[in-house]
């Protein structure tokens, strides 16, 4: 009763917010492309913590009933819901057969804004469904799993706690980072108490650091035969433990929940930031029993920041036998469209152009379920003036001028002076934690947009499958040969070819009912007559594969006339019928 | 179901106590009842706990034999039923635990326990353990987690057929010109393969007993369960095989082990009864395996440790010709020492000694080594009979105008002696354990030096020492941020301070038998305190007067 008293209130004063925030619709003219009048009023210029995300997933899902289920997929360390928001047209065909495309954020709890752009696909998709027809149609064929953070116990940390833009990288588990048998014992300290961790410097004639001429907030190293003004003594912190270390053993890095996952996995030493074993972070482990679960997912994105960059596996240069060309292909095709929709970004391979690890989320995605997968690194200084890109060391650094000219300096923590226990006078400053690697208030909406359209053009490729044509000939004496030829018209295939090599998923299905079935086969030529015969269960034929923008060719001999279904049944391609 | 299984627990519990040692391989209830009579005999030695559920319902037992707080002191972990058809695997851990605790009356044994802990896990696949005492029986290494083997969509479609009707899972042979196996040349009930590079020809076709229910053309290739417990393990995970998981660690049962052993930074060795043999035979250093990015061969120190551990194996339990094994990847073996980072010893425990040839009737040594073949003269010899089933012609299904016979040696017998070999296995495998703990780094301080340099200050040096043959961690293990290091912490007080050496330092790892020397400058006067060890050595402390 008490719930429901709650539930009205919460209601209330959700339309009366509604009411406050909202304009009237005749005040509004609709810009092309965006809701001019959602539903669900959301402001996509700033970040929302774990209670922020939680609200903004249940109105979505209050919103549009017949668009949106809202579940908690499992709790990370701390108790917190996992949100996952299923998002398809459910009064079109069964939401658990459609090919899926699973979108998350956050696996770094300092990589925030992946939770919102994966919000803004949901809140895009719902709210244009009643208006643009491409969206209705994709609804129709397709299911979105959108799960804006995978952890959610340090992005509340991150905003709510002091840290830098780099902290904590780490979900809460505690670690003892170096092995003295105590945990945590020495981390970042907000020794100004702002909330942001920023650099320390010390006043030093014998250092090797001046201010740079340009803005003096930057510092810069001092010349060959130049004096220095200034040393650096790293991020704010003391050595709180006295063992002459500074921030060794603090929340901030305890392991790498992208180094947990089951394929490919190493141990700690080989590839830090590895836990126990795979799927030992309760969040990721919560991720994997969906994706087990879900064997309709056929593609999937994982944000990270920051860099703008379009990755996909290998993660690790002992992977790479397992990119054949064939899927390598497919990739390719997505991942260009992708560099078109959004500039400054790059296509890249993780373990060439990034680094080599192991145990990433986006190998087990591709490698242990044959799922097309991308990690979009998101935000890169190209977007602040337009030009450069992140990977060029030679160009100027434009943060400084941004901040100057366009953010009116609100990135930076001005150099102040501190009194420091073990160092004496020194100055604290530098870029907030919601600068470097997050996008400024204003370009937030433009690149979520621009990234979300990235997924739903990697959805669109998954399989859609259709009975194409069927061909019948008289064998006499009351037999009759069927043949029919079931199409995949998009680019990725039913199986990828990591898939179908260790029969990932199991073989599509393509069965006939109604008459009786004497004898079955896949064609490889039909014209010729070639093809080779299933002598189990030959009514259902069991293909390895329909490849992309392809089709096979399957015949069956059946005894007797009259209507028959076929049906063709694909875990990743979906489940489609046709009578005659 | 629990509450049922408790209740029998209890009440058979006076029962067992009572009753005479066992007299064959225990089944899931006796391993329990005979867990259960070891806490409740020994509750100030030891405690049992169930950390895990299978799928099959069956409880993992943990027993941990030690004395006060025992995640203090240095500890072995001892692991059974790492595979499912490895009886004596569980009895050789079972049986180690209630010999261990029958000995606690003496002093040798109330000391060790002092000083080291025992985590003894009996039998890891008590799903498939199960399957001996079933009705049908044949080697089963797969808990009960439902998998697809063939990966074809469909579960345990194709599990083996008794086509005797025995009860056991022998094997078929089928007269063919393509087959690819021929008769043993010295005794006829064998069938081994034929050497095509000898210009050898094949007789038959051999393949587990059964019918190819799903007419898939393979025999018996899916059938109940499930995921092999030494096959779930990360360090090469043979994924997409039968039995290996759809991913390292799959399992409840094998999570709730890693996570008990993760907790547990004291134990410094693992010792588990397998198939993998590097006890009998140790694993040698191969310098381009050990130095890649990911290691696969034990580094040079590692395999030296192995050597002498090998040879205590040897000197003390004294079987010969073992056979030479390869751990196959997704092992325990091989998990425990490169992911754990611990010292990791398996052994099968026992073998079919090498049966010589009986005079009497006129037997020549055998002209093709062959385990079957050797098993039936060592079983003739030990009066051992109806573990042979003669071939016999059946009707089967699948060859309906062959000549297909059913027959062979019965499962588990080539890994598993007779039941009354067994207590003697068990005396000398925990003869080997205790000997093994004596062994286990140990630390003290040794030389302590102070001098006075005038105005109040104090230099202070001490030898540190690894007493133990073993080093303080594995070379590999050094590595590993899933053991600790040696803390060394100078406690002074407010009047004192350290001007000189650290406070606070963490060692690398210390080799056995090996010294390293501190020194610090003190200034100050009256009594400083010395604290130095980790989790797998203990702590020790000296107090120092300026």
């Amino acid at each position: 009763m008490k719930r429901i008293t709650k539930y009205i209130l919460f209601l209330f004063s959700l339309s009366i917010t509604g009411a406050l925030q909202a304009q009237k619709p005749e005040q509004i003219f609709k810009a092309a492309g965006s809701p001019p009048n959602p539903k669900v009023p959301i402001s996509w210029n700033k970040y929302y913590d774990h209670a922020g995300i939680s609200e903004i997933c249940k109105k979505i899902a209050a919103a549009h009933p017949d668009l949106c289920k809202l579940e908690s997929i499992g709790k990370s360390f701390k108790g917190r819901d996992l949100w996952c928001l299923t998002i398809t047209d459910f009064k079109k065909g069964d939401a658990n057969r459609k090919p899926a495309m699973y979108i998350d954020g956050n696996i770094h709890s300092n990589e925030v804004q992946g939770s919102e752009f994966a919000l803004y696909t949901a809140w895009y998709l719902t709210e244009s469904f009643a208006d643009v027809l491409f969206i209705k149609e994709l609804l129709a064929d397709k299911v979105f799993y959108i799960v804006p953070t995978i952890n959610p116990d340090a992005r509340d940390n991150f905003f709510h706690e002091a840290n830098s833009q780099h902290s904590p990288r780490s979900g809460l588990i505690p670690v003892d980072n170096d092995r003295d048998g105590l945990v945590d014992e020495d981390g970042y300290d907000d020794l100004d108490g702002d909330g942001n961790i920023v650099m320390m410097r010390r006043k030093n004639p014998n250092g090797r650091w001046k201010q740079d001429p340009i803005d003096p907030r930057k510092m810069i190293q001092a010349g060959p035969e130049e004096k220095g003004e200034y040393e650096l003594l790293g991020p704010e912190g003391i050595d709180n433990d006295g063992d002459g270390l500074v921030n060794e053993d603090g929340y901030t890095f305890e392991y790498d929940p992208n180094r947990d996952w089951g394929w490919g996995w190493q141990p700690n030493y080989i590839q830090g930031g590895a836990y126990r074993y795979p799927f030992s972070i309760p969040e990721n482990r919560a991720v994997m029993e969906f994706v087990m679960k879900h064997t309709n997912i056929a593609a999937a994105q994982s944000y990270h920041n920051s860099g703008g960059m379009i990755l996909r596996g290998p993660g690790a240069a002992e992977d790479i036998g397992t990119y054949n060309a064939a899927d390598t292909r497919i990739y390719d095709v997505i991942a260009k469209k992708g560099e078109e929709l959004l500039p400054g970004y790059r296509y890249l391979v993780v373990y060439k152009d990034l680094y080599s690890a192991f145990g990433g989320e986006l190998d087990w995605f591709y490698g242990g379920r044959g799922i097309y997968t991308f990690s979009n690194e998101l935000w890169t200084s190209y977007l602040m003036f337009n030009k450069g890109n992140d990977a060029d060391p030679s160009a100027p650094d434009p943060s400084y001028a941004f901040d100057r000219y366009l953010l009116f300096k609100d990135a930076f923590v001005p150099w102040h002076e501190y009194n420091h226990p073990q160092y004496g006078k020194i100055e604290i400053g530098g870029f907030k934690k919601n600068f470097g690697r997050m996008h400024p208030g204003f370009l937030l909406e433009s690149d979520a947009h621009r990234n979300m359209s990235f997924s739903i053009f990697h959805c669109f490729q998954t399989p859609k499958l259709s009975v194409d044509s069927v061909m019948e000939k008289e064998l006499g004496d009351g037999l009759k040969e069927i043949t029919a030829i079931i199409n995949n018209e998009r680019i990725i295939p039913t199986h990828a070819s990591q898939d179908e090599k260790y029969r990932i998923e199991r073989p599509d299905l393509i069965s006939i009912s109604g008459p009786k079935v004497i004898a079955g086969m896949v064609m490889q030529n039909r014209d010729l007559n070639i093809g080779a015969e299933q002598k189990n269960n030959p009514q259902t034929i069991e293909v390895g594969n329909i490849p992309g923008q392809g089709y096979v060719t399957v015949r069956w001999i059946v005894q007797g006339a009259g209507k028959y279904t076929i049906t063709v049944d694909s875990r990743k391609g979906g489940v489609v019928s046709r009578n005659f | 179901m629990r509450k049922r299984l408790t209740a029998l627990a209890l009440c058979s519990l006076p029962l067992f106590l009572a009753a005479q040692a066992p007299t064959d391989y225990s089944n899931y209830q006796q391993l329990s009842n005979r867990v259960q009579a070891l806490s409740k005999s020994y509750s100030s030695y030891a405690s049992s706990r169930s950390i895990a559920r299978t799928a099959g319902s069956k409880d993992i037992w943990m027993i941990t034999i030690g004395t006060g707080n025992t995640a203090s002191k240095p500890g072995i972990a001892v692991i059974g039923g790492v595979e499912g058809n490895h009886l004596l695997g569980t009895e050789l851990a079972i049986g180690f635990a209630e010999n261990l605790l029958k000995g606690s009356n003496t002093d040798s044994i109330r000391q060790l326990l002092d000083k080291t802990t025992f985590y003894v896990f009996p039998n890891m696949s008590p799903d498939a353990t199960e399957q001996y005492f079933g009705k049908l029986k044949y080697e089963r290494q797969g808990n009960a987690t439902p998998t697809d083997d063939d990966r074809d969509g469909k579960i345990n479609e194709d599990a083996p057929d008794d086509l005797d009707g025995n009860g056991k899972i022998t094997f078929m042979r089928v007269s063919s010109p393509v087959g690819d196996y021929k008769l043993h040349p010295d005794d006829d009930r064998v069938i081994v393969k034929a050497d095509v590079a000898k210009g050898e020809k094949g007789a038959y076709l051999l393949y587990s007993e059964g019918i190819d229910n799903d007419k898939d053309d393979q025999f018996n290739e899916d059938g109940d369960g499930g995921v092999w417990f030494n096959r779930n393990f990360t360090f090469k995970h043979p994924s997409f095989t039968p039995g290996a998981g759809e991913f390292p660690v799959s399992e409840p049962e094998i999570r709730a082990l890693l996570d008990n052993l993760y907790d547990l930074f004291n134990i410094y060795a693992v010792v588990s009864f397998s198939i993998n043999n590097n006890l009998s035979t140790p694993f040698t250093y191969n310098a381009a395996a050990a130095t890649q990015k990911i290691p696969t061969g034990y580094l040079e120190q590692d395999a030296k440790t192995n050597a002498m551990v090998s040879e205590l194996y040897n000197k003390i339990v004294n079987q010969k010709d073992a056979p030479k094994t390869t751990p196959a990847g997704g092992d325990l073996l091989s998990w425990a020492y490169y992911h754990y980072g611990r010292y990791s010893f398996s052994t099968p425990g026992w073998w079919v000694p090498k049966a010589k040839p009986d005079t009497a009737k006129k037997e020549k040594a055998l002209t093709l080594d062959d385990p079957v073949a050797n098993y039936l003269r060592w079983a003739a010899q030990q009066g051992i009979t109806n573990t042979f089933t003669p071939w016999k012609t059946i009707q089967h299904p699948d060859f309906p105008n062959q000549k297909v016979e059913v027959g062979g040696l019965d499962p588990f017998v080539l890994i598993n002696p007779p039941y009354n070999l067994v207590p003697g296995i068990v005396q000398k495998h925990t003869a080997f354990l205790v000997a093994l703990a004596g062994y286990q780094p140990t630390l003290e301080f040794v030389n302590i030096k102070t001098e006075k340099l005038g105005a109040g200050i104090t230099r202070v040096t001490a030898d540190i020492i690894n007493k133990g043959a073993l080093a303080t961690s594995s070379k590999l293990g050094d590595r590993n941020y899933w053991n600790k290091r040696i803390q060394v912490r100078v406690s002074t007080t407010v009047s004192q301070s350290v001007v000189g050496g650290r406070k606070v330092q963490s060692l690398n790892t210390l080799e056995g038998y090996s010294t390293q020397t501190l020194s610090w400058l003190i200034k100050g006067s009256g009594k400083i305190n010395i604290e130095a060890g980790c989790a797998n050595t203990g702590t020790i402390k000296t107090d120092i007067n300026l």
